[in-house]
């Protein structure tokens, strides 16, 4: 078989750090080929080095033709597309009008043409549209989103659209990163079929997974230099590994530490959320999932008061039995109420020492020690003086983490931690968390990964479309039909 | 509702009749009409003193021309607008002046905003009198073929400047020029009269500024080092160039005599100045009460009116805006209309008596012949030399 | 010898315009903000401290406190009237905003003040001597004095500690920063006042130089922006460099070529320096960190 794609001796240096050191790897036509490691292993950045987006040192051949020197736009026209980490489109534009962007790019017409002949354009444009519709259908984005904005489609979809972005009108080698980042059961399901019906076109492909097992293809395992080789993230769980259901302290019939009554939210004229009662107990680890778009950020980031974009909320907040309804969002966590957003809540242009130091409890409170965070999460004390952007994922969903901690809440909620996050780090993450849990934190955690949570979490409640479907103790509800049902789509694996 | 057609016929010759009767009256019916002036000169910005001192004086000599009976039997009206020292609010200020169907437009504090504006208002068909902007090409550009200009020209200037340097010996001399046309002309006449006087000098210094320029240390340095006999400074910003530049020179211990160009001191310049400009030399074409003007009627009258109105002794630039208004009232009283190319055709040329400045004449070219005086600075006064 | 006072002038030029542009570099390095009034607060501090001097008769430094507090309290104004602006980071509308601000500035200026020019007289402005051929003034002398100690208190506040940590984690991403418990909408006034006071002061002692009128400032913002880009978005050392090289550019272009022409020159420089190095000069805010 030859290759398609053929790299070799990939080297990249950030300043002194190693992230890749002499890797080679090739995939032939129709293969998929897999590149797994743990977090910091060097995934992103061999694809950053294969695409001639970082300065790097080794050779790339395309096709069987050298393409060292070809620049990141020159290779996307010879074939090699790439999905990233983090979605990619434009968010001011609507989903249909990305496509039509991207294939136009691909082979509309020129500024000049445009301008001489608007006829012309015209139907060059009706037809890029049509065309556009049928793939993003192709792809999974079904018609009734594709006059949306990006920002409002749920998560998988998104996640569909970056991708048939990066695709275009086709690649002779497709690389995603992380593609099933984020995804639940019935789009993972989508997601895999995409990606037999693309293998059945004959391109060769990437992904950087870290569930290899998803998806059919040939493992390689990813050979970065940055970790040193055997030390892994293990976090230490200072309590022991407490089961799930396990009591820790009084619980039970105190009154809850946070409370949710009548909590609306409206986004864009749409209900996104519609909770008529929420609680929280002291020393508890409350679970909430659900597939995406069923709410779940929706509804922490209302507990805060707090949202990237604008949205319309109604509703009480009690926190320790005070309305923390009228207060801005500052004065909540001062109070004692941390939320770590989705995706990634550290600021990149700060060092991770100063990423810590920045975050200090007020109103008396007690916040973690940085000893503390440090052995929770003794990544951080080897990257201390590095800046947060140069950090991986994984690393910075932990700096989140350890920055919420330091603030020393007394509830902590947690949107999505096991994002980005390699199987093994999701249980180490959220067996720390359970051991923090106590008298004097209390968690609410919003998770994808249904089967990571319901090892730690005491409650469970499952949304979908903004509504409480069901909800009750760990125990009863682990095998409640309507969970497998609701979150893991009609498939059921 | 209906109509018969005879009623709608009625009705519409009613209209039609309404509507041609402004166009259809004569203009003798509406004698009390007011005569529109306009008034374009730079009102904000570092002319706007001055800028708006001649505005008052165009207006006062409306209201002594309206006391003797207006123009043609009507009112004078003056319209001020603001050309901001810069061209382009000029042209446009000029066209909405055109607009309002002024006769005359009185104009000109920057050079530049005249040049820009001549040719607008002579494709408009209105006569166009430029008071105080100097350049040369104002009158030989061809922008404006009846073009009449009442400040000297920068040529007039340019000799009485070069004989005092001839008589006080001065040998090394630096310029400091506005650098625009008016400036640039300035300088350019008052070395070709040192030529043509035959006085040799070295030009040991020539620093160039924009117009609005106030701070400038810079160039007195260059001028300090040039160790000149005497420091010929072109400057028209009257408002805050001009004085900012003889405190500097003060301060930064200049030697050598500092000699102003023609028409550019006016007592507002001193006030800001202070005591550095004691010991400025300069020279001007009107002081409002020294000979031959102190005992000047017109004079006297438009001197009284003014510090009564505006509590303010009429300086050159005023006196010279008061001027054009007469001068045109005049030639259209006399010729009874308003019409451009003969009023322009009798004041080019021509002679009038009783004006402010006195007994004048015009040139055949449209420049008002003037006669030059020098003066001192003495005690925050200005000394006209006998 | 002309050359050591051209640079003797260049300096004390650069250091005023240093200090004119401080408001500016601290507001888009901490808030991301603009501020197109700038020219005018300059303006309207030029002339309130000429009325404290000139009108109340106060002394010098009174003055200067009295324009600072009038700048503060116009800062304040400003920012609570933009807020929800600034929260949505929407430049574009900050800059129309701020620019409108200036025209009623200017106006409300000449309806107060009137049209005539005003000097600034200062004790201080009195005091010369000669350094090296060139004659000083006290009044010089403490604008340069001015200039090192606020940037030199700038640099230690916002480059390490706290506050500086604040103001990066405001300026990089507000939302997020209101996670971290930190009043953001106290951190957007602080910086507006802080700019109203910075560019009082500045006026205050700069104005003097020359004559004041209603009408000026446009020349002042647009100084302001050629040091602030030229430094480097958020560069304390940076701003304070460009201020400086920007005055010496003045006046040795000014002295050895033509004072006309200065401006055009300095935008010439500014547009190469940009396009060898984009990023300005910025020094100092992100040092090289391993």
């Amino acid at each position: 078989m030859t290759a398609v794609l053929r790299v070799e001796g990939l080297g990249v240096r950030y300043g002194a750090l190693v992230a890749l050191d002499g890797v080679s790897w090739e995939v032939a036509a129709g293969e998929v080929l897999g590149i797994i490691g743990p977090n910091g292993a060097g995934k992103s950045s061999c694809y950053d080095a294969a695409t001639h987006m970082t300065r790097r040192t080794g050779r790339v051949w395309l096709d069987g033709r050298e393409v060292t020197a070809v620049p990141p736009h020159g290779l996307a026209a010879l074939g090699l597309k790439r999905a990233f980490q983090q979605n990619a489109f434009f968010a001011q534009l609507s989903v249909l009008e990305n496509m039509v962007a991207v294939l136009q790019r691909e082979g509309g017409a020129g500024l000049a043409a445009s301008l001489a002949l608007p006829w012309r354009e015209a139907r060059l444009r009706r037809a890029l549209r049509a065309e556009a519709a049928a793939l993003l259908e192709e792809f999974g984005v079904p018609r009734e989103m594709h006059e949306l904005r990006p920002g409002h489609i749920p998560y998988g979809s998104q996640r569909m659209l970056s991708i048939v972005l990066a695709w275009g009108r086709g690649a002779r080698v497709l690389m995603l990163d992380e593609p099933a980042a984020g995804l639940g059961g019935p789009d993972m399901a989508r997601l895999r079929d995409l990606l037999q019906r693309l293998r059945g076109r004959g391109t060769g492909r990437h992904r950087a997974p870290h569930g290899p097992h998803h998806v059919g293809g040939r493992p390689h395992p990813g050979a970065g230099a940055g970790a040193t080789p055997g030390q892994r993230h293990a976090a230490r769980d200072p309590a022991g590994c407490a089961g799930a259901g396990s009591l820790s302290g009084a619980r039970g019939m105190s009154a809850p530490i946070l409370e949710a009554s009548g909590l609306r939210v409206v986004y864009g004229g749409n209900l996104a959320l519609d909770i008529p009662h929420l609680a929280l107990r002291p020393g508890e680890l409350i679970g909430v999932v659900g597939a995406n778009g069923a709410g779940k950020s929706t509804l922490v980031n209302a507990l805060l008061g707090w949202s990237r974009g604008a949205p319309r909320v109604e509703g009480r907040v009690r926190l320790a039995g005070q309305d923390v309804s009228a207060l801005p969002p500052h004065q909540r966590v001062r109070r004692g109420l941390a939320l770590v957003p989705e995706g990634g809540a550290v600021f990149m242009r700060l060092t991770v020492e100063e990423n810590l130091a920045a975050a200090v409890p007020e109103g008396g409170r007690r916040g973690h020690g940085l000893e503390e965070v440090y052995a929770l999460f003794p990544r951080l004390r080897e990257r201390l003086h590095h800046l947060a952007s140069m950090l991986s994922g994984g690393e910075r969903q932990m700096l989140a983490i350890a920055r919420a901690l330091r603030l020393g809440p007394a509830v902590l909620l947690l949107d999505e931690p096991s994002i980005g996050l390699a199987p093994r780090l999701v249980t180490d993450v959220l067996r720390s968390v359970r051991g923090l849990v106590g008298p004097g934190l209390s968690v609410l955690l919003v998770e994808q990964n249904v089967r990571a949570a319901i090892e730690v979490v005491d409650r469970l409640v499952l949304l979908e479309r903004g509504r409480i479907l069901a909800e009750g103790p760990v125990a009863a509800m682990r095998d409640d039909p309507r969970i497998l049902h609701a979150y893991l789509g009609e498939a059921v694996a | 509702m209906t109509m018969s057609r005879r009623t709608m016929l009625r009705l519409s010759a009613l209209g039609a009749a309404a509507l041609a009767a402004p166009l259809a009256a004569p203009r003798l019916a509406r004698a009390a009409d007011p005569v529109k002036v306009g008034a374009l000169f730079p009102l904000s910005g570092g002319a706007a003193p001055q800028g708006q001192h001649v505005s008052q004086a165009i207006e006062i000599a409306a209201a002594l021309v309206n006391e003797q009976g207006g123009v043609l039997g009507r009112p004078v009206q003056i319209l001020r607008r603001d050309d901001e020292s810069t061209p382009a609010v000029g042209v446009s200020r000029a066209n909405e002046l055109i607009g309002e169907g002024v006769a005359v437009i009185i104009e000109g504090w920057n050079s530049p905003v005249t040049l820009a504006t001549q040719t607008v208002i002579a494709r408009a068909g209105v006569l166009d009198i430029t008071a105080i902007s100097k350049a040369d090409q104002i009158l030989t550009g061809g922008g404006n073929p009846l073009a009449i200009r009442l400040n000297s020209s920068n040529a007039q200037d340019g000799r009485i400047i070069a004989e005092h340097l001839k008589a006080t010996g001065a040998k090394r001399l630096a310029f400091l020029t506005q650098n625009d046309a008016y400036g640039n002309g300035a300088q350019a006449a008052i070395e070709g009269e040192l030529k043509a006087i035959g006085h040799a000098y070295d030009k040991v210094a020539e620093e160039r500024f924009p117009f609005a320029q106030a701070d400038f240390r810079v160039a007195l340095t260059n001028v300090r080092g040039s160790n000149a006999d005497a420091i010929v400074a072109i400057n028209a910003n009257e408002g805050s160039g001009l004085p900012a530049l003889i405190r500097q020179a003060r301060q930064m211990r200049l030697r050598g005599e500092l000699v102003t160009a023609v028409g550019t001191v006016a007592p507002s310049v001193i006030a800001v100045a202070g005591e550095a400009a004691n010991g400025i030399v300069g020279a001007d074409i009107y002081f409002p009460n020294v000979e031959p003007f102190a005992s000047n009627p017109a004079n006297r009258t438009f001197v009284r009116r003014a510090e009564e109105t505006i509590r303010y002794t009429p300086d050159k630039f005023m006196a010279l805006g008061a001027a054009a208004l007469q001068v045109w009232a005049m030639a259209a009283n006399e010729l009874k209309s308003l019409e451009r190319e003969a009023i322009a055709k009798r004041i080019r040329g021509g002679a009038f008596q009783g004006t402010v400045l006195g007994d004048i004449t015009f040139g055949a070219d449209g420049q008002l012949a003037s006669s030059h005086h020098l003066f001192t600075v003495k005690d925050g006064r200005i000394e006209v030399r006998a | 010898m002309n050359l050591v006072q051209q640079l003797i002038n260049g300096l004390i030029i650069g250091h005023a315009y240093a200090l004119i542009a401080i408001g500016w570099t601290v507001l888009l390095g901490v808030a991301r903000l603009v501020n197109f009034g700038h020219g005018q607060m300059y303006m309207l501090a030029a002339f309130v401290t000429w009325w404290g001097v000139a009108g109340l008769g106060l002394p010098y430094p009174l003055a200067i406190l009295l324009a600072m507090a009038g700048g503060v309290l116009l800062g304040l104004v400003m920012q609570l009237t933009m807020l929800r602006l600034t929260f949505a980071q929407d430049l574009v509308s900050i800059m129309i905003v701020t620019l409108g601000f200036g025209h009623v500035m200017r106006g409300l200026a000449g309806l107060l003040f009137g049209g005539n020019p005003q000097v600034l007289e200062t004790p201080l402005s009195w005091i010369d001597f000669e350094i090296a051929g060139a004659w000083v003034t006290a009044q010089d002398l403490l604008i340069v004095v001015a200039a090192i100690a606020v940037f030199l208190l700038l640099r230690l506040v916002l480059e390490r500690g706290a506050l500086g940590r604040t103001a990066r984690m405001v300026a990089e991403d507000p939302k997020l920063a209101q996670l971290g418990g930190i009043d953001v909408r106290r951190v957007y006034l602080a910086v507006f006042a802080f700019e109203g006071a910075a560019v009082a002061l500045a006026a205050a002692l700069v104005a003097p130089r020359t004559p004041i009128l209603t009408s000026i400032g446009f020349e002042e913002v647009i100084i302001t922006f050629v040091v602030v880009v030229l430094g480097g978005i958020g560069s304390i050392g940076g701003s304070y460099l460009a201020g400086i090289g920007l005055g010496l550019f003045t006046a040795l272009f000014g002295g050895f070529v033509s004072p006309a022409y200065a401006t055009s020159a300095a935008f010439g420089v500014l547009i190469l320096v940009l396009v060898l190095r984009p990023g300005g000069l910025a020094l100092g805010a992100k040092g090289g960190r391993a």
